[in-house]
């Protein structure tokens, strides 16, 4: 039986018939001429070998008669699943909780004026304070689905909600110390008008 | 917020800006802000978070 070896490159389609994508695995083809008029096929990236009559492709194989060959693939090492356009890396799935012109946890955060009932939730019971039409026009519907998901445990929900109170606690009482320890005339005028607010 | 503050601040958004972040400073709810300043509550409501998101970003 003779042998010969040929290495060729072939264009292959995804097995996932809708994808455009191609893949382009190297394979090797090794002809073998016998007499059995039998073709091998033989896969070692599945550790398979298979045996099939090939007379068609046989009409491919110039100056060959009833040969038989050896495929090898070559497959890519990337997965198959990474190369799907679909699988693209998508952005966090609540982001939108935490920063949106249609609401989000600041406006949750001012809606409810800051309360906090338990563990750092928001008293929700706040936005029951406003009139239908209020309601309407901070998008109450909106801000209790941010609140469904805040309570979810959402970590950073949790870091907005503190970094505000903090925000509100401490250049609050700040202000509150500078006027109670220095006289008017010394106060600076911006801590002044906060305290006048009040 | 009283007439000429609100006929002075008329020409610079800024201390409209300050004045409702100050006014949260200070304790008020955006209803009482509303009312301080005569804007409507949406309108509060943005400036506020316009403040803070900053400051909170800053910080983390």
């Amino acid at each position: 039986m003779e042998s010969k070896t040929r290495v060729v490159e072939t264009l292959s389609l995804l097995p996932d018939r809708l994808s455009t994508r191609r893949l382009k695995p190297t394979a090797r083809f090794r002809w073998h001429t016998s007499d059995c008029g039998t073709a091998l096929l033989s896969k070692p990236a599945f550790g398979t070998v298979a045996k099939f009559a090939a007379p068609n492709l046989n009409t491919f194989l110039p100056g060959l008669n009833q040969p038989g060959f050896f495929m090898e693939l070559a497959w890519p090492s990337t997965p198959l699943a990474s190369m799907k356009p679909g699988r693209q890396p998508v952005e966090n799935d609540s982001d939108h909780f935490h920063d949106s012109e249609s609401g989000d946890i600041y406006d949750l955060f001012n809606a409810c004026n800051g309360i906090i009932v338990r563990d750092g939730l928001l008293d929700v019971d706040q936005l029951n304070n406003y009139t239908a039409k209020e309601a309407e026009a901070l998008n109450i519907i909106r801000l209790k689905q941010v609140w469904e998901h805040t309570r979810t445990g959402c970590p950073d929900c949790r870091k907005i909600v503190a970094a505000l109170h903090a925000l509100r606690r401490v250049v609050g009482n700040v202000a509150g110390d500078i006027v109670s320890h220095q006289d008017d005339s010394e106060t600076d005028p911006d801590i002044n008008h906060i305290s006048s607010i009040s | 917020m009283i007439n000429d503050e609100k006929s002075a601040a008329g020409d610079d958004p800024a201390i409209i800006y300050q004045y409702i972040f100050d006014a949260w400073i200070a304790g008020k709810n955006v209803k009482e802000i509303s009312d301080l300043t005569g804007l409507n509550l949406e309108t509060v409501m943005r400036i506020l978070k316009e403040k803070q998101k900053p400051i909170v970003k800053e910080g983390s």
